[in-house]
């Protein structure tokens, strides 16, 4: 798959599954690896850069085996721009899918 | 490849950041292996979802962002791409555009729109500065004249008064002056009266 595409889609993944709770690295890493072919070590670097740019804030919490984990939690502007994205996203998908199918004249 | 070894590569490709931000970094990825080793997983399947130590560093490294790469070996010289540098990443809207994302197919189209209503803008502008060359007369007249008709009655009032004060103070003068007179008439007619009783 396109690098590029991955590259925008990754961040708008972290975002919404952030949306839906607050995750710790390996929960986001695994999930969005599962689904996305992609080395889960990008992740990391990717969480780094949104966190420096104010999209989450970080906090520890103990684990109930082994040490404490690092949490993920949405500010108001990875929110937003959470919402924004889906949106862009949505839109921009319908459109492709129409041009694939051959109904982009309608 | 396990644990300490990946960790170990992983810390020599981030020499060239600071300690603090190197040892996080590390501690991110040493949390990623104890949670992984929790599911079940072993240190060589974790190592291999990661993908390689190096890769993962350089997307840290200010300038030299491998990009998000495929979990496959012949990616690891993929080409350095500038937009997704750790530290000293742009802004994210300005970043969505420039790296060419996918996902902003109106791009163009508000751009044209936006050239456009600046044209608008600087014509309605041109035609207001002209316009207003028209209304400034009249605008300084019309803020003109209540002051002028303000100085007017202020200058009038004051002019009635002074005019009135000198008039009092005139008749005054001349009320003092015939009553003097007044006096001095009847002081002599009466002296030459008591006179003219002595010296008959």
């Amino acid at each position: 798959m396109n690098i590029q595409f991955k590259k925008g889609v990754l961040e708008m993944c972290v975002l919404s599954l952030l949306k839906q709770g607050d995750k710790y690295g390996y929960e986001l890493a695994d999930t969005v690896g599962r689904k996305i072919d992609i080395s889960e070590g990008s992740i990391y670097p990717l969480l780094k850069r949104l966190r420096n740019e104010g999209y989450f804030e970080v906090y520890l919490k103990e684990s109930p085996s082994g040490p404490a984990r690092k949490y993920y939690r949405l500010t108001q502007k990875g929110r937003d721009t959470q919402t924004m994205l889906e949106n862009e996203w949505k839109d921009f998908s319908h459109s492709v899918t129409e041009i694939l199918g051959g109904n982009g004249n309608e | 490849m396990n644990k300490n070894e990946f960790l170990n590569r992983l810390g020599a490709a981030l020499a060239s950041l600071p300690e603090a931000d190197r040892n996080d970094i590390l501690q991110d990825f040493a949390e990623h292996f104890s949670a992984g080793l929790e599911t079940g997983k072993t240190e060589e399947q974790i190592c291999a979802e990661l993908g390689s130590p190096e890769v993962c560093a350089r997307q840290y490294i200010p300038g030299t962002d491998a990009g998000y790469t495929q979990n496959t070996a012949n990616t690891v010289n993929a080409k350095p791409a500038q937009a997704y540098s750790y530290g000293s990443a742009p802004a994210y809207g300005r970043q969505t555009q420039t790296d060419g994302a996918p996902f902003r197919p109106g791009m163009t189209v508000q751009n044209t729109a936006d050239r456009r209503s600046k044209t608008i803008w600087s014509i309605v502008f041109i035609l207001f500065v002209l316009a207003a060359f028209a209304v400034y007369p009249v605008a300084a007249g019309l803020m003109i004249s209540p002051v002028a008709i303000l100085l007017g009655t202020v200058f009038a009032a004051e002019f009635a008064v002074s005019t009135g004060m000198i008039i009092f103070l005139i008749s005054l003068a001349v009320a003092l002056f015939s009553a003097g007179l007044l006096m001095f008439l009847i002081m002599t007619a009466l002296l030459k009266l008591s006179f003219r009783r002595s010296s008959f």
